[in-house]
């Protein structure tokens, strides 16, 4: 029973608790923002940004992570912006058409290329957290886990040094603005960061999965509190409590990790939405 | 003496429709100025186009002197219109009145046990103390408007622009936000108010700027307000 507690186990839910804990950090942003649908756009924009990254270094490091995810961030927001501004056409219209056509060129890219940049489409897709602790190691420690690890930290300092920046461009734009704060430049950022989210997560979380570890653990806590610093704890406390019994299940009934986690966290979040529906039901009967 | 705000032949247009045309008003400081107007006529637009939030066809806008709005925001507080407001966003009171001190402090220095002391007194002189750990949410119409107002008093600002503050408040409130208005005037302030009830803007303004997509008339409250005026913007009569 006790068989799957081993090292790699030990690895595969650390990564997976790391990812977990940057993509709902700024997948609540996000979502404040009311962009979710953004980090959709973005994992299929990263796709020509990554097939350069393996083109140019034969594999993901983290030069490779920043320049990938700097050049389809800004693209992206770039493009969507420029269509947006000129009238061309509504934000949803551009974002459709800017994602599909960059994820186009990237399936161009990687089917010319394919020979050199050794990405398995199946893996892009759905990701396989399982083969963490087949990678290769850095300072002992697998690939994955010292990428998302230390865009974690890296990330993390800079969603905290530009917290009151963040808040409150994502609460009133025109009241940010107003006060001076570079609103178009912290866009930018956001995007940037979540390409680079998206690159480094890929391998593990695959760049359709990653989209609901950017917004589940983020919609959870928002179910949950009332104030910025306890939704973030609520979405990590679900990562906490799913990752673990999601890689463990998947260990049992031999499946997707990732996916379980998703199926796990989703379930949690359908439960708190109707134990929360049915308090307030009985605290507004109370106050009548 | 020169004005607090001089507006030149200012007009915006959104898509090809103009919603502003050739304005120019000179303000002056300490007083309470009154934008009134049918809908549409572009009320909330003229304060926009002030703050930059709005992009201009044509004109210019000078603040205090012959300064531009770069050179002079931290003197300048904004109130939106509290239907742009996203009542869900996860804040409390205190978080909100504390987003007025942003400006001041500039980028990556938070907010301070000197900022969130005077935070607290800014709640405290709309009457909202009690309430600063409350979620924005829970909170009625007329509070909700007193915490962005305990927000604009945050920013110690000169110039305040206030994009319907009397909207969905009850008497009570409407009378408290007038008397922290009336006491911000008397300390010297000047506020432009975008206003929607023709009733309570002859006792809470001094002057009014009277518009319909072009300003039909500006000058002292009394004078603006006749009947020949009100039928010229509202194609009704008001007797």
């Amino acid at each position: 029973m006790t068989d799957f507690l081993n090292v790699d186990f030990v690895w595969i839910v650390a990564t997976g608790l790391a990812a977990s804990f940057l993509c709902s950090w700024l997948g609540l942003h996000l979502v404040l923002r009311r962009q979710a649908m953004m980090s959709d756009a973005l994992s299929h924009s990263v796709l020509p940004g990554l097939v350069l990254v393996y083109i140019l270094f034969g594999s993901l490091n983290s030069f490779g992570i920043l320049l990938g995810a700097t050049v389809t961030g800004v693209v992206t927001a770039l493009l969507i912006e420029v269509l947006k501004r000129q009238q061309l056409l509504k934000e949803d219209a551009a974002t459709g058409l800017v994602f599909t056509t960059l994820f186009a060129i990237g399936v161009v890219l990687l089917q010319v290329y394919a020979g050199n940049a050794h990405i398995d489409t199946q893996c892009l897709l759905y990701g396989e957290l399982a083969f963490v602790p087949l990678e290769n190691l850095i300072w002992g420690m697998p690939q994955s886990f010292v990428h998302i690890g230390s865009l974690l930290l890296s990330m993390g300092a800079l969603l905290i040094l530009f917290h009151k920046e963040l808040l409150l461009t994502a609460f009133h734009e025109e009241m940010a603005q107003s006060s001076g704060l570079p609103v178009r430049a912290i866009q930018y950022g956001l995007m940037i960061a979540v390409s680079a989210v998206i690159i480094a997560c890929f391998q593990a979380l695959g760049a359709v999965l990653v989209i609901a570890f950017l917004v589940l653990p983020a919609s959870f806590g928002l179910l949950l509190s009332r104030d910025f610093k306890s939704t973030l704890l609520w979405s990590w406390a679900l990562s906490l409590v799913c990752v673990p019994i999601a890689t463990w299940i998947a260990f049992v009934i031999d499946n997707n990790i990732a996916a379980n986690i998703v199926a796990l966290e989703f379930g949690v979040f359908v439960v708190a939405f109707i134990v929360q529906r049915e308090i307030e039901k009985r605290v507004r009967v109370r106050i009548h | 003496m020169n004005p607090v705000l001089k507006i030149t032949n200012l007009s915006v247009r959104y898509q090809s429709s103009p919603v502003l045309w050739k304005i120019n008003v000179d303000i002056t400081r300490g007083k309470i100025i009154g934008v009134i107007g049918p809908n549409g006529s572009g009320k909330s637009t003229l304060l926009k186009a002030c703050l930059n939030l709005v992009p201009r066809i044509t004109g210019d806008v000078r603040f205090f002197g012959n300064k531009s709005f770069e050179e002079t925001r931290k003197q300048i507080a904004y109130l939106p219109q509290r239907e742009s407001i996203d009542w869900d966003f996860p804040v409390r009171v205190l978080d909100v009145v504390l987003m007025g001190a942003y400006s001041r402090l500039g980028l990556f220095r938070n907010p301070g046990a000197t900022e969130k002391t005077f935070a607290m007194e800014c709640l405290d002189r709309v009457g909202l103390k009690d309430f600063s750990k409350r979620h924005i949410s829970e909170l009625s119409g007329g509070q909700q408007q007193r915490v962005f107002l305990a927000r604009a008093l945050m920013t110690k600002a000169e110039l305040y622009f206030l994009d319907e503050p009397f909207s969905a408040v009850d008497v009570v409130t409407e009378s408290m936000i007038l008397s922290v208005l009336k006491q911000l005037r008397d300390d010297g302030k000047t506020l432009l108010i975008s206003h929607h009830d023709l009733n309570s803007v002859r006792e809470s303004t001094d002057e009014v700027i009277l518009i319909n997509k072009e300003i039909l008339s500006f000058g002292a409250t009394s004078e603006v307000m006749s009947n020949l005026n009100l039928q010229k913007a509202y194609g009704k009569s008001f007797t």
